[in-house]
């Protein structure tokens, strides 16, 4: 489902040249839950983001869902995004000026989905959240989880084959994060969906199918 | 998608009020301001009753009248040829002093010199407006008065409510007849309509009211009078061969130049009485726009006083137009770089560079709406304030739809590119960075 050959990603700046990953080679298949664990600043975040194609690898090969996507317009990679990949991120990053359900069916949006079935997505997809009755709230109404698993709505709501969390219960205290943790699992087992998720906490990693360590950009485990 | 734009601009300016009534304030202010200059400038200068003819109209409105003093002036230059000091003297015929007379026209010079020229189709003489004290119940109101001649109602075309203009035969007759405006009517009969037949007494005089006319809704001062009589009723018209209290107005056919190069040749031509102590006879031809601008600012040469007060006019409009655009642009760019990171989750879901554009081009249009609809709204009730309190004296502004129309599509246009820029810039922007900025 997701490969990477030799995946390097180096910033420059006039005077630094950091490198936030060193050659990776990594498959995932289809269908599993991979996490990504390391100290702050190996580079998690960064192989997320390359995987998700919101970041360019400097050099190396990036597949993703059959696709190698490297030099397609931004409009291609746009579309295969909002198609084949979901995101959830640590500061939910939900559009404050956006009801619940308008955020939910952000991805449907540009899928030109029409408006009735998009309500009937989102509404569907909330409630597998546990959040339906909240649909017509602001982000600034709810709880930090509820805002995280309304992030996982939005995610979910395009059926996508891959979802990339990114410290998904880095912001939560310990229930709502095992909350959130038990909805990315029943995905994961129910939709065979194949999940990339970066975190900093043990416990969650070890419910995972598989983790990977990052250490100074280098893949150690 | 357009729904979700209107329901997201919406949430937008009602969740940041201030910014919306900083925003909503300089779009609806500068709209409010532009189309009163405008209401104004139609007022003074659009083509309305009974200024209808003003773009043809050259005004003769002041002579001067001087001596100027002739001297031989010797000027004696020292030379030195092998020493020895030589002189050499040469003579000139200069200017040496002046004395002058400036005043209104004696009405006879003007229509004897300037009836008649080729390139005008038609003329009138009128006075300077007199003020006459009058009593109506008791009660002591001023009346303006203008003497003119009966050509008066071709060149400017006054809208008659009842009744007709005096003509030829009681101009030379010396009629006692009048022509009032309306406000005149109001108030010294107390009625607005059906005032033919009675007289107002002037000067121990019984006027008989002909005709009725709509008050003028611009400010020269031929027309803003309240009662019109005949020009031969003005008994200090001239006070010499040449000065006098008239000034003309003569129809150019379109031709201003060559009018006024006819007139000042025909002026040429005015021989100065001999026993008469001046040597020199001056006339300007002016526009009626050149005349109002010399009113604005003097200079000599109208046409210069025209160009002067022109570029200051543009310049003001384009400088009050600038400033709130310039704003508006500086509050777009901050707003829009506040939501950088709704513009990185946006892209992350797949929205397309132009999606993100459109969006933001679509909000800003809807803001510039209700901004401009308020700065109609806005106009509408200072232009009645200003009317009704009369502030403007005899002006009366008017909304001109089609100066609203076109400062609309303006304004939209500036409150789109002043959203476009930064949206073409934050659209541009990597995901990462744009969901690095700040947090939602």
């Amino acid at each position: 489902m997701i490969h990477l050959k030799n995946v390097n990603k180096v910033y420059r700046t006039k005077t630094i040249e950091t490198t936030a990953l060193n050659d990776i080679n990594l498959s995932i298949e289809k269908g599993e839950f991979v996490s990504i664990m390391g100290p702050s600043g190996c580079g998690k975040s960064t192989l997320l983001n390359v995987i998700g194609l919101l970041d360019e690898p400097t050099s190396g090969e990036v597949t993703v869902a059959g696709e190698q996507l490297k030099n397609y317009s931004s409009k291609t990679t746009a579309k295969f995004r909002n198609e084949k990949l979901g995101f959830i991120f640590q500061s939910f990053h939900l559009i404050p000026d956006l009801s619940v359900i308008d955020n939910v069916e952000l991805p449907l949006l540009y899928r030109k989905v029409g408006a009735k079935e998009r309500k009937e997505l989102s509404a569907q997809a909330l409630e597998s959240v546990g959040l339906r009755n909240r649909m017509d709230h602001f982000p600034s109404q709810l709880s930090g989880g509820q805002k995280q698993r309304v992030a996982i709505a939005r995610a979910i709501v395009g059926n996508p084959a891959i979802l990339l969390a990114d410290e998904p219960t880095g912001n939560l205290d310990s229930q709502m994060g095992n909350e959130v943790m038990d909805i990315l699992m029943k995905l994961n087992q129910e939709n065979k969906t194949t999940i990339v998720m970066v975190t900093h906490d043990e416990n969650m990693a070890k419910k995972t199918n598989r983790l990977l360590r990052l250490y100074d950009g280098s893949q150690v485990a | 998608m357009f729904k979700n734009y209107i329901k997201l601009a919406w949430r937008v300016l009602s969740r940041k009020k201030f910014f919306t009534f900083i925003m909503l304030f300089g779009i609806s202010f500068t709209l409010m301001i532009l189309m009163l200059i405008t209401a104004y400038m139609q007022a003074e200068f659009g083509s309305r009753a009974p200024m209808k003819n003003q773009d043809d109209m050259v005004v003769l409105e002041y002579i001067t009248l001087q001596r100027v003093n002739y001297d031989t002036i010797a000027v004696v230059d020292t030379l030195f040829e092998n020493g020895v000091a030589v002189y050499d003297t040469t003579y000139d015929y200069k200017s040496a002093g002046r004395s002058m007379n400036r005043s209104y026209f004696n009405p006879d010079l003007l229509i004897d010199n300037f009836r008649d020229l080729k390139t005008v189709k038609e003329t009138t003489i009128f006075s300077t407006n007199s003020l006459f004290d009058v009593f109506v119940n008791n009660s002591k109101i001023q009346i303006q008065v203008n003497h003119c001649d009966e050509r008066f109602w071709d060149v400017f075309n006054f809208e008659f409510i009842e009744g007709r203009p005096f003509d030829l035969s009681e101009v030379e007759q010396q009629a006692h007849v009048a022509v009032i405006a309306k406000k005149l009517a109001k108030s010294y009969f107390g009625m607005e309509k059906g005032v033919l037949g009675k007289t107002i007494e002037l000067d121990g005089k019984n006027y008989e009211v002909i005709g009725l006319v709509e008050d003028p809704t611009s400010s020269p001062d031929p027309i803003i009078t309240d009662m019109f009589v005949p020009y031969t009723h003005q008994v200090s018209r001239s006070n010499s061969d040449y000065l006098g209290s008239f000034a003309m107005v003569l129809l150019a056919n379109g031709r201003m130049e060559k009018t006024k190069n006819e007139i000042l040749f025909a002026a040429e031509n005015i021989s100065l009485d001999k026993q008469s102590h001046f040597n020199e006879l001056i006339v300007s031809p002016k526009t009626y726009h050149e005349m109002y601008a010399q009113n604005l600012y003097y200079n000599e040469d109208p046409e210069k006083s025209l160009s002067f007060v022109s570029w200051l006019l543009f310049g003001l409009i384009s400088l009050f137009a600038l400033l709130p655009i310039l704003n508006l642009i500086n509050l777009n760019v901050s707003r829009i770089m506040d939501r950088s990171s709704e513009i990185g989750v946006r892209k992350a879901f797949g929205a397309t560079k132009n999606e993100i554009l459109t969006q933001f081009v679509f909000e800003n249009i809807i803001q510039t709406l209700i901004g401009g609809l308020l700065g109609f709204v806005l106009a509408f009730l200072a232009i009645y304030f200003i009317n009704d309190s009369k502030i403007l004296g005899s002006i009366v502004l008017e909304i001109d739809l089609v100066f609203f129309f076109y400062s609309f599509i303006i304004c939209i246009f500036f409150g789109v590119l002043s959203g476009l820029l930064p949206a073409f810039k934050m659209s541009k922007l990597q995901i990462v960075n744009a969901l690095k900025t700040n947090q939602l």
